[in-house]
């Protein structure tokens, strides 16, 4: 058999029509509730609001742990350090923005970015970052962890305002991706505020804020996921 | 779409009747059982109901409107297993089944389908019965086009080895 036969054989379909009664249950029950809706913005202006709210919890961990990050760096890590940060943080924003309508077309695919923006980073620490120092590694460290994790709190807090106007067809990806670009938030507002240059700490304690974020988001994404197929309409 | 979004009701009845058979036959060849397609169907429109502010008038409507099917009946399959991983059986069966009749060798297309894994059956229901491009496919399964073609070569494959073994 051929590929035209088949295609011939597969594109004659089995005609079915749905039950009338059913499809006028269905047109009375939309047509009752109809209210006009306004279609959700462009991605560029949804972008540009996860990458604001981005800049606020780097704002706000600024104003309150002061910027002692950001002076201990020299000029060239400042720019690769907060440089990678930013690409990835428009990266996740727009493969977080891409999950929110529905048959959008999927530029990035969100295991690889969460997957080689880990990688990236775990690169990065100890390139840029030389010195390795595990003295009192959990004391000097675990204030660190607090604050970042509380930054990405906040980062996921506003990220779902956004996440919630749109139509999630993957709960467990758009939340892990959530997560992680929440988490990418506080490390940022912490490799602004901590000046330990020291790439076990770094590694650890700061990018531990990503990991703690991805696999929260994901928990809300998989508890999402259980309740939508739950839910009887 | 956009006038159903202006809660335009004659705009939302047309299009209810016809996106409807199509989806119907996405969701009768997935589950195979008219009423449970019928709840399906209703289900369906119930989530695009909701969603309707995420379709924007710039983008194809197919993909967005197979993107929710899809999804549906992800839930209802979950729900499903779910349902029957909590039953359990209350009388004995007898030893053995009553002789189920013989089956014509047809070749119609919903059995010839059900030789597909899922995954397969739902491409290749997208893009020749529905009559989706790939570039659609893709965006509806939340996959990229190479995986699309990838998955469709495979059902082909394995179709015209059936089609092989019962001709």
């Amino acid at each position: 058999m051929n590929d035209e036969e088949l295609r011939r054989l597969l594109t004659q379909g089995a005609e079915i029509p749905p039950g009338d009664q059913r499809l006028a249950e269905i047109r009375d029950r939309l047509t009752s509730r109809l209210t006009p809706v306004h279609a959700l913005p462009s991605n560029p202006v949804l972008i540009a609001f996860a990458l604001a709210g981005f800049a606020l919890i780097c704002l706000l961990g600024t104003m309150y742990g002061g910027q002692k990050g950001w002076h201990a760096l020299n000029l060239a890590q400042g720019i690769v350090y907060f440089g990678v940060f930013l690409l990835l943080a428009v990266l996740f924003a727009i493969a977080m923005v891409d999950q929110l309508i529905p048959g959008a077309r999927r530029r990035i695919r969100p295991g690889w970015l969460i997957g080689g923006g880990a990688l990236l980073l775990v690169a990065l620490a100890p390139v840029l970052f030389e010195r390795f120092d595990v003295n009192r590694f959990v004391a000097r460290g675990i204030h660190c962890l607090e604050f970042g994790t509380v930054c990405a709190a906040v980062g996921g807090v506003l990220s779902f305002f956004l996440i919630r106007r749109g139509f999630l067809i993957s709960p467990l990806q758009a939340a892990a991706l959530t997560g992680c670009f929440a988490g990418l938030a506080g490390v940022t507002a912490l490799g602004l505020v901590c000046p330990q240059l020291n790439a076990p700490h770094i590694l650890v304690w700061h990018f531990g804020t990503i990991a703690i974020g991805t696999a929260a988001g994901a928990l809300i994404g998989l508890v999402m996921e259980w309740r939508a197929s739950q839910k009887e309409n | 779409m956009s006038r159903y979004q202006q809660a335009d009701s004659e705009a939302t009845a047309t299009l209810i009747a016809r996106l409807s058979p199509q989806i119907f036959q996405f969701f009768l060849a997935q589950v195979r059982d008219r009423s449970l397609a019928e709840d399906l169907l209703q289900d369906f429109w119930l989530r695009v109901h909701k969603a309707r502010h995420t379709y924007r008038a710039s983008e194809p409507l197919l993909p967005w409107v197979f993107a929710i099917a899809r999804r549906t009946k992800v839930d209802q399959y979950r729900r499903t297993r779910n349902i029957k991983g909590h039953e359990f059986q209350v009388e004995e069966l007898p030893e053995t089944a009553a002789r189920a009749p013989e089956r014509k060798r047809t070749l119609a297309l919903t059995e010839l389908l059900r030789t597909l894994p899922a995954a397969q059956r739902e491409t290749i229901w997208l893009l020749k019965v529905s009559g989706l491009s790939l570039e659609e496919v893709a965006r509806a399964t939340g996959s990229s086009v190479g995986a699309v073609k990838q998955r469709a070569h495979r059902a082909y494959e394995k179709l015209r080895k059936v089609f092989g073994e019962r001709a």
